[in-house]
This record gives C-alpha cells, sequence and structure tokens, in this order.
C-alpha cells in the first residue's frame, strides 16, 4: 500500500503551516492538568499553532487567553506553570475575569484611556475543556465539540486515569529533529521494537507481532473519522513478577501486571508504564517540519506514604533510555525523508498508520 | 578513634576509593573492606553487619550516588541502629582549616580545598579537586562530583547531587534532592527537586500542586 501523502509532508514548510492551521488550530489540545490550575491566579502557558496560549485561574474560574498583553504585546505570564495575578510585568496593565482590562498605572497622568475605552479592551479568549484531569484548549472561534473529537470510552478513560494521578509530578522537556507525525507513527507500530529497544523495552516485555486485521486492504485507503485515530495502542503484559520499588505505597490503577498506552489526536500520549502504579503523560509539540519538543509528565498513582523524588526521577531517566532509542530512529528518518520525493510503502498491517497519513492528508487538503 | 579498627562497607568502586583514602591517612589503623550485596534494587543483606562490635570498630557506609543517596540515608540509619559508630574521613593530601565542621559518614578526596567557616553535613561525599569556598554549607547526604565549586556562602540542600566541572556562585540557595550536572556556572536560587541534565530543554522539576 503506498502512503497517501508525499514524503515532503514530513519536511515541508507549507505542510508544516497548513497543519498548524486545519490540525492545531481546529481541534482540542492539551494545555495542563487541573490540578496545575486549580486555586486562584494559578496559570498554565503553552505555545499552540504559533500562537501563546495561557491557560488562568480568575476567581475560581479556569479560562484560556493568548498570553499577549493588548498594550504593548508582552507576554502577561512567562513561566510554563506558576501562581501569578494576569498583570502585564512590562507597564503593569492588569487584566480579570473574561480577560477584561481592569487597571492601567498611570492612565490619568499619562494614558487618557477613557473608562469606555478601558471597558472595550479585553485579551483574546479561546475555549476550555476539562476532561478528568485533562485541561484542553481549542483556538478556533467555532470549535467542534471535544466529543467528535474524543470517543465516550477514550474521555472516560481520561477520568479514569486522572482520578489515580498524585499530585506531585514531575515535568520534564526535550527537543529532537524530527516530524511530530514520525512519532505519532512510532507509536503505532510495535514491530520496531526488537530492533531499536533490543536492550531496554524488548528485555521487559513478551514481545508479540499480532498479524493484520482481515479487513486491512478495505481500511487502508478510507479516511477515517478523527475519533477513531484516538485509542488505546500497544498493550504488553509483563514476563516477571516486577512491581516498582513504590509499588506498596501507592494506590494503583487497575490490577494487571503490564504497559499500556493510549494516543489521543493529534498530539498526545498517555502511557501507564508500569502496571497502573505510574503514568506518564507525553505532548509532542511541533515546533518545525523538522523539530518537535517533548513535555513529559510522570506521577506515580496517588500516594499512601511520602515517596522519595529520587524514584520518579530515576523512572524519568529509564524512560529517556527508551524515547532516546526512538527519537534517534526518527532523527536518521527526518535526515533523509524530505530529500526525496515519493511516497512511503507501508504493509498491510500498518493499517493504522495508513488511516493516520489519511486523516491528517485529508484535514491539511481541506478536504473536511 | 584511630585505635579502633575502621570497616569500610560498600560497593566497588567507591568503597575500594574510600579505604584507600582511609589507609593513606592513617597507615596504622586496621583498615577492612566489605562488600555489601545489593540483592535487589535498593535492598542490600545486611548480615555482614551482625559480626561487627561498636565497641572495636567504627564503620564507613561507601556507596555510590546512586538513587540520589536515598540508599545510603537508609543504610546508614540500620547501621546506627545496631550501635556502631560513624566514622568520619578527610584526606592527608587535601587542604582542609582547622575549623571545618564535618559531619559523619562524609568524606572529602584528595585534592579539595575547602576555605574557613564551612559546614559539610552527615554522610556526604566530597570528590577530588572540589573547591568550597568561605561560610558555605554542604547539606547531609550531598554528593560533589570532582570539579564543583561551591561559591562563598551558598548552601546545597540535603541529598544534592553537584557534577563535574559544575561551579554555583555566591550566596545561591540550591533545595534538597537536585542534580546539578550540566556543567555550568549556577547563580541564581535553585528550587528543591529540581535537575539540570544535559539533552533536557531546561531544568525538570518535580512539584507537588
Amino acid at each position: 500500500m503506498i502512503s497517501s501523502f508525499d514524503n515532503k509532508g514530513f519536511a515541508s514548510d507549507d505542510f508544516f503551516r497548513l497543519e498548524q492551521e486545519r490540525i492545531f488550530s481546529k481541534y482540542w489540545i492539551f494545555v495542563c492538568f487541573k490540578f496545575m490550575v486549580d486555586q486562584p491566579n494559578r496559570f498554565a502557558t503553552r505555545d499552540i499553532a504559533g500562537v501563546p496560549v495561557l491557560v488562568q485561574n480568575i476567581g475560581g474560574e479556569i479560562q484560556a487567553f493568548r498570553n499577549v498583553c493588548a498594550h504593548r504585546q508582552r507576554k502577561l505570564q512567562d513561566e510554563d506553570f506558576g501562581t501569578r495575578k494576569m498583570t502585564c510585568k512590562y507597564h503593569g496593565w492588569h487584566y480579570g475575569a473574561d480577560g477584561k482590562l481592569l487597571a492601567v498605572p498611570y492612565n490619568d497622568e499619562y494614558y487618557h484611556l477613557s473608562q469606555e475605552d478601558i471597558c472595550k479592551i479585553k485579551l483574546e479568549s479561546f475555549r476550555v475543556e476539562i476532561v478528568g484531569e485533562f485541561v484542553f484548549v481549542n483556538l478556533d472561534k467555532d470549535p467542534i465539540a471535544i466529543d467528535k473529537q474524543f470517543s465516550q470510552e477514550m474521555t472516560d478513560l481520561l477520568k479514569d486515569l486522572s482520578g489515580h494521578f498524585n499530585r506531585e509530578m514531575l515535568i520534564s522537556k526535550f527537543s529532537f529533529n524530527a516530524n511530530w507525525k514520525l512519532v505519532n507513527e512510532v507509536l503505532r507500530d510495535n514491530t520496531h521494537i526488537p530492533f531499536l529497544h533490543t536492550r531496554s523495552l524488548f528485555s521487559q516485555l513478551d514481545h508479540k507481532v499480532d498479524p493484520p486485521p482481515e479487513d486491512h486492504g478495505q481500511r487502508s485507503s478510507r479516511i477515517p473519522d478523527v475519533q477513531e485515530i484516538s485509542g488505546g495502542g500497544l498493550t504488553h503484559i509483563f514476563n516477571d513478577d516486577k512491581h516498582p520499588v513504590y509499588a506498596d505505597k501507592v494506590n494503583r490503577w487497575g490490577d494487571v501486571d503490564g504497559y499500556f498506552e493510549w494516543r489521543f489526536f493529534p498530539n498526545l500520549h498517555v502511557v501507564c508504564p508500569r502496571g497502573g502504579y505510574g503514568f506518564s503523560i507525553e505532548y509532542h509539540h511541533p515546533i518545525a517540519p523538522d523539530k518537535t519538543q517533548a513535555t513529559v509528565y510522570m506521577m506515580t498513582a496517588a500516594t499512601k506514604a511520602n515517596i522519595p523524588a529520587s524514584f520518579l526521577w530515576g523512572q524519568m531517566k529509564g524512560a529517556r533510555v527508551v524515547l532516546d532509542e526512538d527519537y534517534g530512529a526518527l532523527e536518521a528518518v527526518q535526515a533523509v525523508v524530505g530529500q526525496a520525493p515519493g511516497h512511503s510503502v507501508l504493509g498491510g498491517g500498518e493499517h493504522e498508520m495508513s488511516a493516520l497519513r489519511n486523516l491528517i492528508a485529508s484535514l491539511v487538503r481541506g478536504v473536511r | 578513634m584511630s585505635g579502633t579498627k575502621l570497616i569500610v562497607i560498600g560497593v566497588a568502586p567507591h568503597a575500594a576509593e574510600v579505604a584507600a583514602i582511609a589507609r593513606e591517612t592513617t597507615p596504622e589503623r586496621v583498615i577492612e573492606l566489605v562488600d555489601l550485596i545489593e540483592t535487589a534494587p535498593f535492598e542490600f543483606d545486611l548480615t555482614c553487619l551482625d559480626a561487627l562490635d561498636p565497641a572495636s570498630c567504627e564503620v564507613f557506609l561507601a556507596l555510590d550516588a546512586r538513587a540520589v543517596n536515598f540508599s545510603r540515608t537508609y543504610l546508614l540509619s540500620e547501621i546506627k541502629g545496631r550501635g556502631l559508630k560513624m566514622a568520619r574521613l578527610v584526606s592527608s593530601r587535601a587542604s582542609v582549616p582547622q575549623d571545618l565542621k564535618l559531619g559523619e559518614n562524609s568524606v572529602i578526596y584528595p585534592g579539595v580545598v575547602v576555605m574557613t567557616d564551612v559546614t559539610i553535613g552527615y554522610n556526604a561525599v566530597v570528590r577530588t579537586g572540589c573547591l568550597l569556598e568561605i561560610g558555605c554549607k554542604i547539606g547531609n547526604s550531598a554528593y560533589l562530583e570532582s570539579g564543583a565549586v561551591i561559591g562563598p556562602y551558598t548552601v546545597i540542600g540535603d541529598n544534592t547531587t553537584v557534577g563535574n566541572r559544575v561551579a554555583v556562585g555566591a550566596n545561591i540557595k540550591v533545595g534538597k534532592q537536585c542534580e546539578l550536572l550540566t556543567a555550568m556556572t549556577y547563580v541564581n536560587n535553585i528550587p528543591d527537586k529540581t535537575f539540570y541534565v544535559d539533552g533536557y530543554d531546561g531544568p525538570t522539576r518535580i512539584v507537588r500542586f
């Protein structure tokens, strides 16, 4: 089967711009967890499709705005998260509920803005949806309903998982030189595991490759609904009885000793790396056609006793070994994928990857 | 305490290094090296402690920096719980003032220079070539890798690791359970549970919300 878009789709500036405009500006994008912004003046920031987005708790309500002061265009909040009022650090313009301008220092002496002018000035706002602890923002003025993007099963899963999250969380960022779609694809492929993860994941898993579904030929050319693209991925049951050293200190999710993961279109990946004792939430931010930044949020299941920080950090370092094996391969692909025109050859078992490509191609071309 | 035997318990190569420092510094003393067996991650066979007589020996626990010293802290409490006295070791080739306050089970390697009015907590490791400027405080179970420079009156928190060729400026407060491994000069205060490691975009942090 031949891929639905040219390999240049992984490297072209034009294709990237269209993705930003027609996917990342149109669909619900994960920004933060509710517990990060559940107190007045707490905030979290995220760049979405080139737009600096601020999620801020104002008087107990979680709202989203363009993170730019209306006055001289400085970012209102600099940090990724924190606790601070919406006051610009440049000239002290202060904003409140619904992004309305509340105060302008030296207005009487210098700016001479009328009360009517001040009432008209407000930050550009965006829609927010909260699913369990997951806070999503949509840049579109008339966004699709979130239940059109994620099925009931997937939103129920987010609620269920996030009910088990501990409130102490590791937050880590790192970049790699590969297109964001390549990350999405490697998550839909477990035939690479014996080759890329020989010494890491492969040695811990009872790895097997499921045969391709019988209807793969039919599915390969179909453009799927957005909802269909999000779902469960690799599931591996461990062939040992090892548990994390903090296993007895947490209330685990589920009771199966395995590796579970789920993908949420377009760029959120949720992982239970070892039997529901902990979680890793990976957000893949497209920076450029050939550059992606991963933000990894890692937490244990809710704790019954204190766990030293070293365990989470140790877990992150272990995960990084596996991620670097993936990203190293993706960077090698990225180095050449855009140089020669043509389409990738996909096998019958790669119908999920094919479906993802079909969907992205249709969205970028404006077919749907 | 040089009349008593010194038992260095630990894992190679760190334990061998510590034993060598002890032999060089107190050549007349009887020094035994006992391997500590790790039976599972973070779990150790402590039967080697059973034969030790608190009246006739001191003990030095010499583990490497694994788990940001959590294992060492746990083992230290196990050893002290048996009434065993913990040693302090300063290499004869280190430059250390009389007024140094050094906690038990801490070791200063050869080539370290310590200025006046410095405090080092218990269970800390200060490896070769470190410079500890005037008035700085090094926390319990801190681990200073070779060549680390700690500025005047700076505080390094408990269980924090400072990496090779890392410099921390003057009057800086570095929190607990941090890792400063990216070789640069740190000039701002650093919150607890912050990790600077090459290959990441800025620090990794652990935050309780």
